[in-house]
């Protein structure tokens, strides 16, 4: 296979607060292969944003820092990289789609002088070509009357168009990843539903990578080709996104697929795991999913299982699974 | 089975002030003439967008806010003109679980303290006996006792939410309101909640109106569903009815927008244009019209009232217009 994207090795991320240190992500692995679209699934206080804003270094430090790891983007380590070339891939090779449209737009500009601004940060045109440019990526996103909308404030429009704003934008200069946190947690349904499929369509036909990040299993087996599980700042699982649906080998993810309700089967009572996401200050020792698995034994409680290869392309971080070289 | 519940035509407009002299320039018409009714022992599921009226519909019907028009009826009685010490004896019966635990809890207050004050106003218990009572319901709402000396912010938005369920049943209720109680929370918590609400409901017999926006949510509590969009009920069916056979095109709309989690079952989501209009300046005619990807000529114009289609499933729609569907059915 070729090189990957974007690769993510032995990641972690603390955050030092006056309660304690707390390991938002431990050893995290993640890759991206070009034109693919990963999806990034967990509960709350996972990690899930935290991995996403250290592609960028949007970390704050203090309180937080990148403890180790390295993250290759394109064979090059943004880790290590100057503010300089940082300043040249954000925005431009890696763009970001927040999850609420209006925090991060600027209310006090119009959407044209906005998107302008992005264009011709990153890109050696003028004014009058940028504007173009604006025109047709709103286009593209299907946004009616796109002239109009550009001499617009924020706060004009609706969730919806702000979120398909924010994806014209972040696509207006040809980025080779997406990284999309969230991206239509705060819209209703059928908002959500349009949005979705614009992405889909532009992202498919631009040919763009994703990191695609949401806790809606739904969202993630429409739109992504492979899925990251991730808890309590541990990956737990990856794998094609078929093989993760129909066959979950991590007892987490297993748990997490049958405690959604479900439209087409009749599910009754639900499955519950039971008990509480454990905080990340003092986590759990072991696997941090062991106080609440069903299938703990001995090692769960001690040693940390490491991601393992059960099928091609299916990664398992659980002592269920031991490696070739554990196994007796 | 006897009605619980009953809301006869409700209509509730909220003015907005504005201009000069800060007089009442437009209405926001949050509920415009619904009727609901919620037998014993059943759940009510009402879903509908963010704006559509849901909320408001549940604060209504408990005498939270009081209704323009209409009335509310409780075993009979109608509930919107009482005042007083014949309110808060009707209350009791009727109560409510919050959507965010974190805000409806206060954070100063034991959960003893909390959880017990619903038998102090009501003069219901005194002293030990209140907290006899709180011990009881805490276990029932899967909590210790000792939780009971703690204060909200030890708690996990599930707990918390299971304090706001206790707080809820302590006064022995007939009927209660869930304002979507677990959008708040995560999934693995979420199904926690939903199977404890639903092992509640076979256990006492109470009455629930549970108000959602997640439609699988809803398919998973109720017995009968009502959708509602921007003030008016849409369609109104038993579940297996509703999500085998939806009628409105809002309500398939919104059945085909929901992400399934199952991958192979992929298509395409977006199957609606444009956003819900404001509920300050409803579309004429049907509600639904701008969006609607089978508007007929009549749409644009006439209203369409909620009919019987088919048995027991109500659908306000012009495709559904009484005789007309009767021709197409049996052709």
């Amino acid at each position: 296979m070729a090189d990957p994207l974007l690769s993510i090795k032995n990641l972690s991320v603390q955050f030092f607060t006056y309660q304690g240190v707390v390991r938002a992500l431990e050893e995290v692995d993640l890759t991206i292969q070009k034109g693919e679209v990963l999806g990034l699934v967990g509960e709350t206080g996972c990690g899930k944003s935290v991995m996403a804003r250290s592609v960028l270094r949007l970390i704050p430090d203090p309180p937080g820092k990148i403890t180790q790891g390295e993250i290759l983007f394109k064979g090059e380590d943004i880790l290590k990289v100057n503010r300089k070339r940082l300043r040249e891939i954000r925005g431009n090779e890696i763009s970001m789609i927040f999850q609420e449209p209006m925090s991060s737009l600027n209310p006090v500009f119009t959407v044209g002088d906005q998107m302008e601004e992005v264009i011709t940060l990153h890109q050696e045109v003028d004014r009058g070509r940028a504007k173009e440019i604006c025109i047709e990526m709103l286009q593209q996103v299907k946004m009616p009357d796109p002239e109009r909308v550009l001499s617009k404030y924020p706060h004009e429009l609706s969730g919806g168009m702000r979120q398909r704003v924010m994806i014209a934008m972040e696509l207006s200069c040809r980025p080779d990843l997406l990284i999309a946190d969230e991206p239509t947690t705060a819209l209703d349904v059928t908002v959500q539903g349009q949005v979705l499929t614009i992405l889909d369509d532009l992202v498919r036909r631009i040919g763009v990578s994703v990191l695609f990040i949401s806790h809606d299993l739904g969202v993630i087996a429409q739109l992504c080709d492979r899925v990251s599980v991730m808890y309590a700042g541990q990956m737990v699982e990856t794998a094609l996104v078929g093989e993760l649906f129909a066959d979950p080998r991590h007892p987490y993810t297993h748990g997490l697929l049958q405690a959604i309700p479900s439209i087409d089967e009749e599910r009754d009572p639900l499955m519950v795991i039971p008990g509480i996401v454990p905080r990340l200050i003092e986590p759990p020792e072991g696997c941090r999913f062991y106080p609440r698995c069903t299938k703990r034994f001995n090692p769960c409680d001690k040693i940390v299982p490491k991601l393992v290869q059960v099928n091609p392309g299916h990664h398992v971080a659980c002592h269920l699974y031991p490696r070739e070289s554990e196994k007796s | 089975m006897n009605p619980v519940i009953e809301a006869i035509d409700l209509v509730k407009y909220f003015p907005i002030y504005g201009g000069l002299f800060g007089r009442k320039v437009e209405y926001l018409k949050a509920v415009d003439s619904i009727n609901l009714t919620i037998y014993q022992g059943e759940t009510l599921g009402l879903v509908g967008e963010s704006g559509c009226g849901k909320t408001t519909v549940g604060y209504l019907i408990l005498n939270l806010l009081r209704p323009d028009r209409g009335k509310v009826l409780h075993n009979g009685v109608d509930i919107t003109t009482l005042q007083g010490n014949e309110l808060q004896r009707v209350r009791r019966n009727l109560q409510i679980v919050f959507q965010d635990p974190q805000s409806s809890l206060d954070p100063r207050m034991l959960i003893k303290k909390t959880v017990g004050y619903p038998l102090e106003v009501n003069r219901l218990a005194r002293g030990n006996e209140v907290v006899t009572r709180v011990k009881n319901i805490l276990g029932e709402v899967g909590l210790d006792e000792d939780h009971m000396y703690r204060y909200p912010h030890e708690f996990s938005g599930g707990q918390r939410q299971r304090i706001g369920i206790a707080r809820a049943l302590i006064t022995g209720p007939e009927f209660i309101v869930f304002d979507e109680p677990t959008s708040a929370l995560d999934v693995s918590v979420q199904a926690q909640i939903l199977n404890l609400i639903k092992e509640l409901q076979r256990r006492h017999g109470y009455s629930y109106l549970f108000i959602s926006h997640n439609l699988s949510v809803i398919k998973h509590v109720s017995h009968r569903i009502a959708v509602m969009y921007l003030g008016k009920i849409v369609e109104s069916a038993s579940r297996l009815s509703l999500f085998d056979r939806p009628l409105h095109p809002y309500t398939r709309a919104l059945l085909t927008s929901l992400p399934k989690p199952d991958p192979r079952k992929r298509h395409t989501l977006g199957v609606l244009s444009g956003d819900v209009p404001s509920p300050v300046n409803v579309p004429s005619g049907c509600r639904f019209h701008p969006r609607c990807p089978q508007r007929m000529e009549e749409c644009v114009h006439l209203a369409p009232s909620l009919a019987e289609a088919e048995a027991d499933h109500w659908v306000a729609c012009h495709h559904y217009g009484f005789t007309d569907y009767q021709e197409r059915r049996s052709q």
